[in-house]
C-alpha cells in the first residue's frame, strides 16, 4: 500500500474518535472559556461582562471557605485512605496470599473493589443507612444497643463523613496498584531478607516499601487530581451542606450552575470557577508527563509498514 | 562450622516431585556441589537447607540438630542468589551491614566487620555505590560479602557464576575457592555446569529429576560413573555410548555395536562380562580414552574417518560404522584427513559397561 | 585468616535452645497473622454489613437495633408491579432506559476506542505523539468543567431531557479513558507475532483482524464489562441533564425514592437499590479479576 493511501486509512480509523472528541471536548472547552466572561443564566443569553466573574471570585467569602474545605477533603482522604489505607490493605492481602493462598486474599481485595463498581446512588443509600440519624441506622442501632442516644452523624461530622465515604472507594485504587507492585517484587529479595534475619515487619520496612516507592508516589500524585475533581458522592450524601461545610471547589461550581438549593443557573460564574480547576489539572498532567516518564509508554512502533 | 546431613529428603509442589528421597552427608569445611540439568531439583534442595522451603518428608540435620521447621533467620546460613538479590535501594555498605543490623550488632562492630569482609572480597573502594552502578562481578562479590559477614555455619551458593561472562567466571571461580579455604566454611554450591563443579568441588552430588544419581569426589564421576546418566552428563565432548551385545567367536569376545562395529573385550574384563552374553548392554568410551595410529594393535579397530571437527587445542575425529558413530579426541596437530583409514586403539582400562535394563554400571576392571 | 570471628549467640547452643527459639518465632508469626486478619476483618466489617443490609433489609419487615432482621417478606419489592406513588414512571421503562445507556456505552467504547487505540499503539504516522499526549490530558480533564457548557450544547441541539444526549456526552467524555486502556492492551502484544504475520503475506489490516485482535480479546471483554457497568451506574449526567420521567434511568429512580421515602420506608429504599445493583453484583462476582486490570490502567474519581 502506498504511504498516502496508508495515511488515509489511518485517518479513517481515527475519524470517529476525533469527531467525538472535537464535539465533546473542544467545542465545550471553547464555550466554557467564553461563558466565563458572561453573566449567563438559565435563559442562556450571551451577555459579556468582562472579568467581573473573576473579580467576584476574589470577593466571594464563601469561596475562601470552599478553598479550605477542598484542601482538607483532598489531602485528608488522600493521606488517610487512598495511600495509607490502600497500602495497609495491599500489605495485609499480600501477606495472606503468601501464607494462605490466593483465595482469601482475593476475597478481601474484591470486597474492597466492590464500592468502586457500585452505582453511586446505591453506594449512597448504603451510607445513608449506616449513618442514619435515627435508631434505624447501623451506627445508631448499635449505640442504642448500649443504651446511648442516637447521633446525627452527617450533620455533626460532615467533613469526616465525606472523607470516609470517598476514602472507602479511593483505597481500592492504591490497593490494586500496590498489591501488584508488592507481588511483583522478585521472590529472591524476600528470601534474601529471610536468610539475613528479617521478619515480615522488617522486610516491609527495609525491602518492600523502598522497592514500591514509585507506585506510592504515582498514587499520591494521580489521586490528588482525581479527588480534586470528584464531587459525586458528596453531592449524594451531604449536597455540600450543612451550610457549605462540605462544599468543595468542584461541587461549588456544580451547585452554582445546577444546585437547586443555594443558587441556580449562574452559568457565567460557575464556568469561571471551573477554569481554576482546569489550570490545576493541566499543570498536574504536565508534571506527570515529566516525572513518570510517560514518554516511555509511547515507544516508537517497530513496524513501519502501513 | 557444621556438617550437614540430609535424610530421605523429599519435596513436592502439588503433584510435582522436585526432590525425591535424597540422603547426603555434607562434610564440614568442604565444598559440596549439587550438579544437574535445569529442573533437577538442585535449587529446591538448596532452599530447603536455607529454611525457605520446608521438606515434605525427611530431615535436615546441622551437626546433630534437626532443623526442620527452624526458620531461616535462626539457621545462621549465608546465601548467594543467582541474581545476587542485592537490595537496589541500599549502598554496598548497607547491603552488607543489613544482616548485622537485624541482629542488633553494635554500630562500631558492624563497621569493623563490614570493612574486614570487604577487604577479603576486595571491594573496599565500592562501599558507597549502589548495586545498579556496579558490574556483575562486583555485585557478585557484594553478595558474597553479605553472605559471609555474619560468620555463617553454612554458605549456600546458587549458580554463583552463571551471570558472569566466560573470562570473569574463571577468575571468580578461583576467588570463591580461595575465600572458602581461607574461612574453611562448609559450602554447598548449585550449578548446571560440570566444569564449575569439577573445578570447585570436594564432592559432587549429581541429581536428575530430583533423584540423587551419584555422590562422590569429582574425579570419580569421570572415572567411575555409577550409571549411564552420570556418564553422559559428565565430560566434554560427551562419552561415546553405544548399545551393544556380547559375541564370542574363535574363542575371542567382542562387543558388537550395530552391524559393522566390533570392539574386542579387554582380557581383564572377560570374566565379569561373559555371564552377560545375550543381554542388553551399553558400552561407553570417552573420546579422549582412545588413540589413533597407523599401526595395528591387539585390540585395535580399523575405521574410516567420516568427518574431522577442530575444537581449539584438540580435534574430534568422527568414525562411522554403518549406523553407529564413534568419536575420538586427538591433539589438533595430529594429521587426520577425511576418508583416511586408521587404527583406533581404545585404552583398555577405560572402557565402561552398563546394564541397559537399569542403566547401572557393570564393574569390569579389577 | 583475617580477624572476622565475633562471638555471636551461636545457633549451636544445641537442639533445645534452637527449638525454643523456633517456637518463639512461630508464636510471633501466629500473633502477626492474628493481627492481620483482625485488621482486615474489622476494617471490612462496614462493607460487609452495608451490602449485607442491602440484601437482608429488602426481604424483611423490620430490623431490630438497625441490624437484626425480623420476618421474611417480599412486600418491599411491590414497586416491581405497582408504582411507589403516582408521580413515578413505569419501573420497566426506566430499567430499559438504563440498559440502553449501558449497552450504548459498551458499543461505542468497543467500536470507536478499539481501532483508535490500535492505531495509536502500533502504527507510525506524523501526529501520533500529539494524539497520545492529548488522550492523556483529556483523560484527566475535570468533568465538571465541561458539564456546564455541555448543558448549553445539549439545550441548543434540543437533546436535553433525552437519553441520546446523555449517551453522547458520556461516550465523548469516556472515550479518552477507553482509548488509554485499550492502548495498554495493544502495547502488550509482542511485535514478533505481527511481524511474522506481515512476512507471511498479510496486510496491516489483516494482521489487526486475524492476529492482534484475537490476542487482546480478554482486554476487549474487560473493556466491555467495564463500560457496561459504567453506563448502567451513571449518576451525575443523568441527574443533571434529564428531568422528564420518560427518560429516567434507575439512578434518577432511586434518587427520587431517597427523597420521598428515606425515613418512611427503608424496606422500599433498599429493595430498589438492590434491584439496581443486582446485575452489577452478578457481573462483579464472575469478572472481578478483569475489572481489577481495568481499574489499574485508568480509573478516575475518589
Amino acid at each position: 500500500m502506498t504511504k498516502k493511501r496508508g495515511h488515509f486509512m489511518i485517518f479513517l480509523l481515527l475519524a470517529p474518535a476525533l469527531l467525538i472528541t472535537l464535539t465533546f471536548y473542544l467545542v465545550p472547552g471553547i464555550l466554557t472559556g467564553a461563558m466565563s466572561f458572561t453573566n449567563m443564566d438559565h435563559r442562556l443569553t450571551w451577555n459579556f461582562v468582562g472579568f467581573s466573574n473573576y473579580v467576584a471570585m476574589f470577593k466571594d467569602t464563601i469561596l475562601s471557605r470552599v478553598f479550605w474545605n477542598t484542601i482538607l477533603y483532598v489531602f485528608g482522604t488522600l493521606l488517610l485512605f487512598n495511600v495509607t489505607f490502600g497500602l495497609l490493605i495491599a500489605l495485609a492481602t499480600s501477606y495472606i496470599a503468601e501464607r494462605h493462598g490466593e483465595k482469601p486474599s482475593l476475597f478481601f481485595r474484591a470486597l474492597w473493589l466492590l464500592p468502586r463498581f457500585t452505582p453511586p446512588i446505591v453506594y449512597g443509600v448504603i451510607w445513608l443507612w449506616i449513618l442514619d440519624p435515627t435508631r434505624n441506622g447501623l451506627l445508631n442501632g448499635v449505640l442504642n444497643w448500649f443504651g446511648q442516644k442516637p447521633v446525627s452523624w452527617i450533620s455533626e461530622f460532615p467533613m469526616a463523613v465525606i472523607v470516609l465515604t470517598n476514602g472507602v472507594i479511593g483505597a481500592s485504587f492504591g490497593m490494586i496498584l500496590f498489591y501488584s507492585a508488592i507481588t511483583s517484587i522478585s521472590r529472591e529479595y524476600n528470601w534474601a531478607a529471610a536468610v539475613d534475619g528479617a521478619g515480615w515487619l522488617h522486610r516491609i520496612r527495609y525491602v518492600t516499601l523502598p522497592l514500591i516507592r514509585w507506585p506510592l508516589l504515582f498514587v499520591t500524585a494521580y489521586q490528588t487530581l482525581s479527588l480534586l475533581t470528584s464531587y459525586e458522592y458528596i453531592l449524594i450524601l451531604t449536597g455540600g451542606g450543612p451550610f457549605y461545610k462540605t462544599t468543595v471547589w468542584s461541587l461549588y461550581a456544580y451547585n452554582e450552575a445546577f444546585g437547586g438549593y443555594y443558587a441556580s443557573y449562574r452559568f457565567g460564574y460557575a464556568t469561571a470557577l471551573t477554569l481554576g480547576l482546569v489550570i490545576v489539572s493541566i499543570i498536574a498532567s504536565v508534571i506527570y508527563w515529566r516525572v513518570f516518564r510517560f514518554r516511555e509508554m509511547m515507544s516508537e512502533p517497530k513496524i513501519e509498514v502501513i | 562450622m557444621a556438617n550437614v546431613r540430609l535424610k530421605n529428603l523429599t519435596k513436592t509442589f502439588g503433584s510435582v516431585v522436585a526432590v525425591d528421597n535424597v540422603s547426603l552427608d555434607i562434610p564440614d569445611g568442604k565444598v559440596t556441589v549439587l550438579l544437574g540439568p535445569s529442573g533437577c531439583g538442585k535449587t529446591t534442595l538448596l532452599l530447603m537447607l536455607a529454611g525457605i522451603y520446608q521438606p515434605t518428608h525427611g530431615e535436615v540435620y546441622f551437626d546433630d540438630v534437626m532443623v526442620n521447621g527452624i526458620p531461616p533467620k535462626l539457621r545462621n546460613v549465608g546465601l548467594v542468589f543467582q541474581s545476587y538479590a542485592l537490595y537496589p535501594h541500599m549502598t554496598v555498605f548497607d547491603n552488607i551491614a543489613f544482616p548485622l543490623r537485624l541482629q542488633k550488632v553494635p554500630k562500631d562492630e558492624i563497621r569493623d566487620r563490614v570493612h574486614a569482609i570487604t577487604k577479603v572480597v576486595q571491594i573496599s573502594d565500592l562501599l558507597k555505590r549502589k548495586p545498579g552502578q556496579m558490574s556483575g562481578g562486583q555485585q557478585q562479590r557484594v553478595a558474597l560479602a553479605r553472605a559471609l559477614v555474619k560468620n555463617p555455619d553454612l554458605l549456600l551458593l546458587d549458580e554463583p557464576l552463571s551471570n558472569l561472562d566466560a573470562r570473569l567466571r574463571i577468575e571468580t571461580r578461583v576467588e570463591i575457592k580461595r575465600i572458602q579455604q581461607e574461612f574453611g566454611i562448609t559450602t554447598v554450591l548449585v550449578t548446571h555446569d560440570q566444569v564449575e563443579a569439577v573445578t570447585m568441588a570436594d564432592n559432587v552430588a549429581v541429581l536428575k529429576k530430583g533423584v540423587l544419581q551419584q555422590y562422590s569426589p569429582p574425579e570419580e564421576l569421570l572415572l567411575k560413573p555409577d550409571n549411564i546418566f552420570v556418564a553422559s552428563f559428565m565430560g566434554d565432548p560427551p562419552m561415546n555410548l553405544l548399545d551393544t551385545e556380547l559375541v564370542v567367536r574363535d574363542d575371542r569376545a567382542f562387543f558388537k555395536c550395530g552391524s559393522e562395529l566390533e570392539i574386542p573385550v579387554p582380557p581383564e574384563a572377560r570374566e565379569a562380562v561373559l555371564s552377560r552374553t545375550g543381554k542388553g548392554l551399553v558400552i561407553g568410551i570417552r573420546p579422549e580414552n582412545m588413540s589413533l595410529k597407523e599401526e595395528e594393535g591387539d585390540y585395535a579397530i580399523r575405521g574410516k574417518v567420516f568427518m574431522v571437527e577442530l575444537l581449539g587445542r584438540d580435534k574430534l575425529v568422527d568414525f562411522r560404522f554403518g549406523e553407529v558413530a564413534l568419536r575420538v579426541l586427538v591433539p589438533a596437530d595430529l594429521p587426520v584427513n577425511t576418508g583416511e583409514e586408521l587404527w583406533i586403539h581404545p585404552h583398555q582400562s577405560r572402557i565402561h559397561l552398563f546394564d541397559k535394563e537399569n542403566s547401572e554400571t557393570i564393574p569390569i576392571a579389577v | 585468616m583475617p580477624k572476622l570471628k565475633y562471638d555471636l549467640a551461636s545457633s549451636h547452643a544445641g537442639t533445645a535452645t534452637l527449638v525454643h527459639l523456633a517456637k518463639r518465632e512461630a508464636r510471633k508469626e501466629k500473633l502477626l497473622t492474628f493481627f492481620i486478619y483482625s485488621f482486615m476483618i474489622l476494617s471490612s466489617l462496614p462493607l460487609v454489613l452495608g451490602y449485607g443490609w442491602l440484601i437482608l433489609n429488602s426481604f424483611t419487615d423490620k430490623m431490630v437495633y438497625g441490624v437484626v432482621p425480623q420476618g421474611f417478606t417480599i412486600k418491599n419489592f411491590r414497586f416491581l408491579w405497582e408504582l411507589p406513588s403516582r408521580y413515578y414512571p413505569d419501573l420497566w421503562r426506566t430499567t430499559w432506559n438504563t440498559f440502553l445507556l449501558a449497552l450504548g456505552m459498551t458499543a461505542i467504547m468497543i467500536l470507536v476506542a478499539t481501532p483508535t487505540a490500535y492505531v495509536i499503539s502500533r502504527m507510525k504516522f506524523p501526529a501520533r505523539g500529539f494524539l497520545l499526549a492529548m488522550t492523556l490530558i483529556l483523560h484527566s480533564f475535570p468533568g465538571v468543567t465541561l458539564l456546564i457548557s455541555l448543558y448549553y450544547v445539549l439545550r441548543t441541539l434540543n437533546l436535553l431531557n433525552s437519553l441520546v444526549g446523555v449517551f453522547l456526552v458520556k461516550a465523548g467524555l469516556m472515550l479518552p479513558l477507553g482509548i488509554w486502556i485499550m492502548k495498554g492492551f495493544f502495547d502488550g502484544v509482542p511485535w514478533d507475532v505481527e511481524m511474522s504475520g506481515l512476512v507471511d503475506g498479510a496486510t496491516r489490516m489483516q494482521t489487526l483482524i486475524k492476529i492482534v485482535l484475537p490476542q487482546v480479546k480478554p482486554g476487549i471483554a474487560a473493556m466491555a464489562i467495564f463500560s457496561f457497568i459504567n453506563g448502567w451506574s451513571e449518576y451525575i449526567y443523568v441527574i443533571t441533564f434529564i428531568q422528564t420521567k420518560e427518560s429516567w434511568t434507575l439512578s434518577s429512580y432511586v434518587n427520587s425514592i431517597i427523597g420521598d421515602f428515606q425515613f418512611i420506608d427503608y424496606g422500599l429504599l433498599s429493595a430498589t437499590a438492590l434491584f439496581y445493583i443486582a446485575p452489577v453484583l452478578l457481573f462483579f462476582i464472575f469478572t472481578q479479576k478483569y475489572l481489577m486490570a481495568v481499574t489499574v490502567s485508568g480509573s478516575k474519581g475518589g
